[in-house]
């Protein structure tokens, strides 16, 4: 049992696993409650002249802290078309790391109790073993996404919003990007012998990406802008942040070249990401 | 110990008299009248700012110039004092572009005005001898002004004296018995003369004839220097140019005022953008012509002081749409609204509200400006979903006119809302159900 036939078969039994524990659920509820409360709190906010985040202590207390962070424009563009992008995100960050860091936990509670070591003696590779938990993860995400869009839909149908260009656009573009963020917690979950080591790792690596990211929009303070806008430069080859950035940029701007630039990089850097988890994974299988 | 004590004192009080004083150091400026695609912009960079930033393809005037600077702690900005040292630098300025191509600026007389548009404010710049030509004209226009109002005044006693004259003479003979029809109907010949006119032509009028650099350049980044008089490339006057050019233009953004608040508008720059309201007033648009600019980079082309987002493009207003009309379509149908005049009225009532009605310029406004000039737009709670565009333009314009306009009213469903949320919660809850059951009956085949 190799290949596609041995991914499949592991891929269906880790979805089960994930299925029938609370956990997943949990967390997804949790999340969308998260993703609720801006939508709430953006239609109480709406006066006679518009949108109005004074009217809502939640929400005036959102917008000035990323107006004071980011700028006005980035609170207009957030919310040009209704609450549901903004929202879109307060659920799905939540709820990645939350699946991301599962599976790392999972994978290193098998590895100790010696499960791969079996699978691996028997008839399955450890990439093979690696890959299934990257879709797992994959399909998880899709998922989730597809309840929150259903969810959310069906709430803009309820109070007559609209849930907008931007966030069918950003929900794809998540879709796409979350390969790369599953590529990087399996690498996190390779890198090291403990499953503490790796999350912490992983959680890390995409903090240090968003900061870097997020420092080169803030409008605080020169310096910190000027810095992390080197970074920035450095390392937005490997930040799924700035691949995100790039094509919904080219979204906005209609620019077809950009959008298929920025999906290729994700693309290429998830492929390069996975063949790193892929030979740490065996370099391992080697040493053991 | 008395002593101390009254000498401490005396020390704590001495403090308060000497408040913190700006400190001033002389430093060597450009000053900037910058084009920022709806007027002219003025700002100074300071020694240590690198970057210039400057409109592209636009008139933009720099000079050399030497003041004092200091720090203004209440607003944070450094501010010039330039009554104690204003030195202005004669020579050329040089800006080499990227393949090392030099352009010479010659130093050239300018002038900026503001005058009142139809619709907007507008600035303007003169250079040259028409630049004179216009002070000379505005100084003319004042001077003129002032020759009549002396005329008016000299005018105005007279008719004063002649009326007071007139009114003695006419309590005299009544007092003597006599008949006053003759003087009452010459009093009433009598006509007071006219004010002049203020010169109502600028808003803002035009400066005192200044020197400075006219630069205008192709977008790009660019190094500015400046040549002294003995050929010399200036110490401290190296700079980057940052030519700006917009990244997307001419697109539609609304300037919204809300009936019940007309004094607090609120405005829609992105396209396709909607616009939620209570729907508890009816709205007042005004389309407007706006660019798209890198946040940072328009920041610092008006204020060189300002800060901005490097990495985020804002939409800047440029000029309101003349003679607009829209198109508004509803559940009932399209229909298409003129712009129209009309005029903020406050209520007799002891309500203390205004109302917005009709400009009527020939009956009860006549001699009044309209309070505003926009799009009326009605609303209702009834309303689910309105859309508007512009009408009578091009395809590309009209497609980043449009607009959604949404009624909202309050959170709703929220009982569905609660149970979609819980629906995972559910799912697993039945999942556990499930195999808790199969579970027992698999362990009841067993035993």
């Amino acid at each position: 049992m190799k290949g596609f036939h041995g991914t499949k078969v592991l891929t269906r039994l880790h979805l089960k696993e994930m299925f029938l524990t609370p956990a997943f659920f949990i967390a997804a509820a949790i999340s969308t409650v998260f993703g609720y409360l801006p939508v709430r709190g953006f239609v109480n906010s709406i006066g006679s002249q518009g949108f109005n985040p004074s009217l809502s202590p939640m929400f005036a207390n959102i917008t000035a802290s990323l107006e004071s962070l980011f700028s006005e424009v980035l609170v207009d563009t957030l919310f040009a078309q209704g609450p549901f992008l903004f929202a879109l995100y307060c659920a799905y960050i939540p709820m990645l790391l939350y699946i991301c860091a599962s599976s790392i936990i999972t994978y290193h509670f098998q590895r100790d109790v010696g499960a791969i070591e079996l699978v691996r003696f028997g008839p399955v590779r450890s990439r093979t073993y690696l890959l299934s938990l990257f879709l797992k993860d994959l399909v998880s995400i899709i998922v989730y996404i597809a309840y929150l869009t259903i969810t959310f839909f069906i709430i803009s149908r309820l109070n007559n919003l609209l849930l907008g260009p931007a966030f069918i656009q950003s929900v794809c573009v998540l879709a796409v990007v979350s390969v790369l963020i599953c590529a990087y917690a399996r690498l996190a979950a390779s890198a090291t012998s403990s499953g503490i080591g790796s999350l912490s790792l992983f959680l890390i690596v995409m903090i240090s990406f968003a900061i870097v990211h997020v420092g080169s929009y803030t409008v605080i303070h020169d310096y910190i802008r000027n810095v992390s806008t080197i970074l920035s430069w450095i390392v937005r080859w490997f930040s799924p942040f700035y691949f995100v950035t790039s094509v919904q940029t080219g979204l906005e701007i209609q620019s077809f070249w950009m959008v298929v630039a920025g999906i290729l990089g994700i693309l290429v850097v998830t492929a390069l990401v996975g063949f790193v988890a892929i030979w740490t994974e065996r370099h391992k299988e080697t040493r053991t | 110990m008395k002593r101390l004590t009254i000498i401490l004192l005396a020390m704590l009080c001495s403090f308060s008299l000497f408040g913190e004083v700006p400190v001033r150091s002389e430093e060597l400026l450009y000053s900037i009248a910058a084009f920022s695609g709806k007027d002219y912009a003025l700002t100074f960079a300071k020694e240590d700012a690198t970057t210039i930033y400057l409109y592209a393809n636009a008139d933009n005037f720099l000079s050399m110039k030497k003041n004092f600077i200091y720090y203004w702690p209440i607003t944070g900005l450094w501010m010039i004092d330039d009554s104690v040292l204003d030195v202005t630098f004669d020579g050329v300025m040089q800006v080499v572009d990227s393949k090392g191509n030099v352009q010479q600026f010659e130093e050239v007389e300018y002038t900026f005005f503001n005058m009142r548009g139809t619709y907007d404010n507008n600035w303007h710049v003169k250079t040259g001898q028409e630049a004179i030509d216009e002070w000379n004209s505005y100084v003319q226009s004042y001077l003129d002004y002032q020759e009549a109002t002396a005329a008016y005044n000299r005018e105005y006693s007279a008719y004063q004296e002649q009326t007071t004259a007139l009114f003695y003479e006419i309590l005299a003979v009544r007092e003597q018995g006599g008949d006053t029809e003759a003087l009452l109907q010459q009093l009433s010949t009598l006509i007071p003369p006219v004010e002049p006119a203020m010169p109502s032509v600028y808003t803002v009028p035009p400066a005192r004839i200044q020197y400075g650099y006219r630069i205008n350049l192709g977008a790009g980044e660019y190094r500015l220097r400046f040549i002294d008089k003995d050929g010399r490339v200036m110490q401290d006057s190296e700079k980057t140019i940052v030519s700006v050019e917009s990244r997307r233009s001419d697109s539609i953004g609304y300037e919204i005022f809300p009936a019940d608040r007309w004094t607090m508008p609120s405005e829609s720059f992105a396209p396709s953008s909607v616009l939620y309201v209570d729907g508890t007033s009816d709205m007042y648009v005004r389309p407007f012509y706006q660019d798209e600019f890198l946040d940072l980079q328009y920041n610092k082309m008006i204020d060189n002081q300002s800060s901005g987002n490097p990495n985020l493009y804002r939409w800047v207003r440029i000029q309101q749409v003349p003679n607009s009309s829209v198109e508004i379509t509803t559940s009932k149908g399209v229909q298409v609204v003129n712009e129209q005049p009309f005029m903020v009225e406050q209520s007799k009532s002891t309500t203390l509200g205004y109302s917005i009605v009709p400009y009527d310029a020939q009956g009860v406004h006549a001699g009044k400006s309209p309070s505003i000039v926009a799009l009326h737009i009605p609303l209702s709670t009834d309303d689910k979903e309105i859309s508007l565009s512009l009408a009578g333009v091009e395809d590309s314009i009209k497609g980043s006119s449009k607009r959604i306009i949404r009624v909202i009213t309050g959170i709703k469903g929220e009982l569905i809302t609660v149970l979609l949320i819980v629906i995972p919660l559910i799912v697993t809850f039945i999942v556990r159900t499930v195999r808790k059951r199969r579970l027992a009956s698999v362990l009841v085949e067993v035993s």
